[in-house]
């Protein structure tokens, strides 16, 4: 167990390592500020006078990000973890060390959710401050991370989409294709045909809606965790089975 | 003798039909063994096979008794490598390269990588990312990294690739004193049929996927003045023709 969290720890600062991260990480920020300020004109503008409405920026800021920023992120992550490591040659780097093939390919996986989730933390305190400051309210700070938490699930199904999609080819630029490509794909889908929407884990992006309304639905959400769970085990078993199989 | 490596009929083929094919021998502690072959002998293959990252057609690898494939992180607990090009992040320092290969073993602190950096002369250079490292430099930090955890058996596949003379020299400085002083057994490939002689006490010679002879540097020079004309005579044997 104590090498799987070693590793994990490895896998988080290689990642942490690359500045493209940081520079993300930073335009995130700079994109709820600008939206912020964007409100803030556009309530003088109409009122006249100077009067801040920000209603919920956690909430509406989290639509944006799950549904596009985070992914574009995470697909990078895993890619610089899988496909860009098999094509330089540094994946040997770990897989000579005393460590299992599962616990190399899980704790790289875990990296990458670590940090995803590490954007949506981020998102829910520069939000959280944003509003703080605005409307000196933060009242809905807990609701908001009850849904930022809820949508960590699917959020870990992308993660393992693409990871699944990283062992097919050792080109990042070519995994980073396919990976928008189907998830672009599944999206679209679920809008144009909505009664197939469900089908696909895209779908469940924005889990918290589900969860967060005054009746929630159990046995209709029992299926779409089955779905989710699903979806889950398929992409990580076998992912992981093509990653064992591999000759480095 | 304690076995430390155990190799015993193994083949394994690539689609075009190269690799390496029916290979058996055994390291004994304080070893070190050459594999002595041309390019495309499949020296490399063994080694990765031997290091788990390719799976094997057929055949059993052991080494201190553990199977590489059904135990593999007993097997490789005290085992080093440098398979090819030494496997390096290249956006990090050579220090944090250490650092990652050190926190997967429990026995690497951080005066073990300051020592290592010694002995592989890159101790001025640790701050330095490696992307900026000429290839000896990169070498050496494979080196080093293959050193790290103090392994009992180190696994070495063409150590001098990119090396200057000082840093042959250095290379056979270290695993003769390792050998000597820690018993520590070496497994080390080359085409470099002097680079064997001098570094290694028994020699294996392999050609087009075979293993053609294991034998002790003694018996292989007691009817050759080098290894050299060992490998060739072995060579002659197999192909029934003289080579030119």
């Amino acid at each position: 167990m104590n090498i799987f969290w070693q590793n994990i720890k490895n896998e988080y600062f290689k990642l942490a390592h690359r500045k493209k991260y940081l520079i993300f990480m930073i335009i995130e920020i700079v994109i709820c500020v600008c939206v912020l300020l964007i409100q803030v004109a556009a309530s003088r503008v109409m009122d006249g006078k100077v009067v801040l409405q920000i209603n919920n920026l956690a909430m509406a800021m989290l639509s944006f990000f799950i549904i596009i920023y985070i992914p574009m992120v995470v697909f990078m992550a895993s890619s610089d973890l899988f496909s860009v490591e098999m094509s330089d040659n540094s994946m040997k780097a770990v897989l000579m060390r005393p460590i299992s093939r599962a616990k190399v390919f899980f704790s790289k996986t875990i990296a990458v959710s670590a940090f995803a989730v590490q954007y949506l933390i981020a998102l829910l305190l520069i939000t959280t401050i944003l509003e703080l400051i605005s409307s000196g309210s933060g009242l809905r700070f807990w609701s908001s991370l009850g849904a930022y938490l809820l949508d960590i699930i699917p959020l870990i199904i992308v993660v393992l989409m693409a990871v699944f999609i990283n062992q097919f080819t050792k080109s990042s630029s070519l995994t980073m294709f396919v990976c928008i490509l189907i998830y672009a794909v599944f999206y679209i889908v679920g809008i144009f045909v909505p009664a197939a929407s469900g089908l696909f884990f895209i779908g469940y992006m924005q889990w918290h809606k589900l969860w967060m309304g005054a009746y929630i639905p159990l046995t209709a959400m029992l299926s779409k965790i089955g779905i989710l769970c699903g979806y889950g085990l398929v992409f990580g078993g076998a992912g992981f089975y093509i990653f064992d199989k591999r000759d480095f | 003798m304690e076995n430390v490596l155990e190799v015993s009929g193994l083949t394994k083929l690539y689609k075009n039909g190269r690799g390496a094919s029916d290979i058996s021998f055994e390291l004994e502690r304080g070893d070190v063994l050459g594999i002595l072959g041309p390019n495309g002998s499949g020296k490399t293959t063994i080694m990765k096979v031997i290091c788990g990252l390719c799976h094997p057609n057929s055949g059993v690898v052991k080494i201190f008794g553990h199977s590489v494939f059904d135990d593999y992180e007993k097997a490789m607990e005290n085992v080093g490598n440098l398979i090819e090009m030494p496997a390096l992040y290249e956006y990090m320092t050579a220090q944090e390269n250490l650092k990652q290969a050190a926190r997967l073993y429990n026995n690497a602190a951080q005066e073990q990588i300051e020592h290592i950096l010694k002995v592989v002369r890159l101790d001025k250079y640790k701050n330095d990312r490696v992307m900026r490292f000429s290839l000896g430099m990169k070498q050496r930090l494979g080196l080093a990294l293959a050193l790290i955890s103090e392994p009992e058996l180190v696994i070495l596949d063409e150590p001098a690739n990119g090396l200057d003379i000082e840093g042959m020299i250095q290379v056979r400085e270290i695993v003769a004193q390792m050998a000597e002083k820690k018993g520590t057994s070496f497994l080390i490939s080359s085409h470099l049929a002097g680079e064997i002689e001098k570094m290694c006490n028994k020699v294996a010679v392999m050609y087009e996927g075979e293993l053609l002879s294991f034998d002790t540097m003694e018996q292989a020079l007691r009817l050759n003045p080098t290894l050299e004309d060992f490998f060739l005579a072995k060579v002659k044997e197999k192909r029934g023709k003289i080579i030119i």
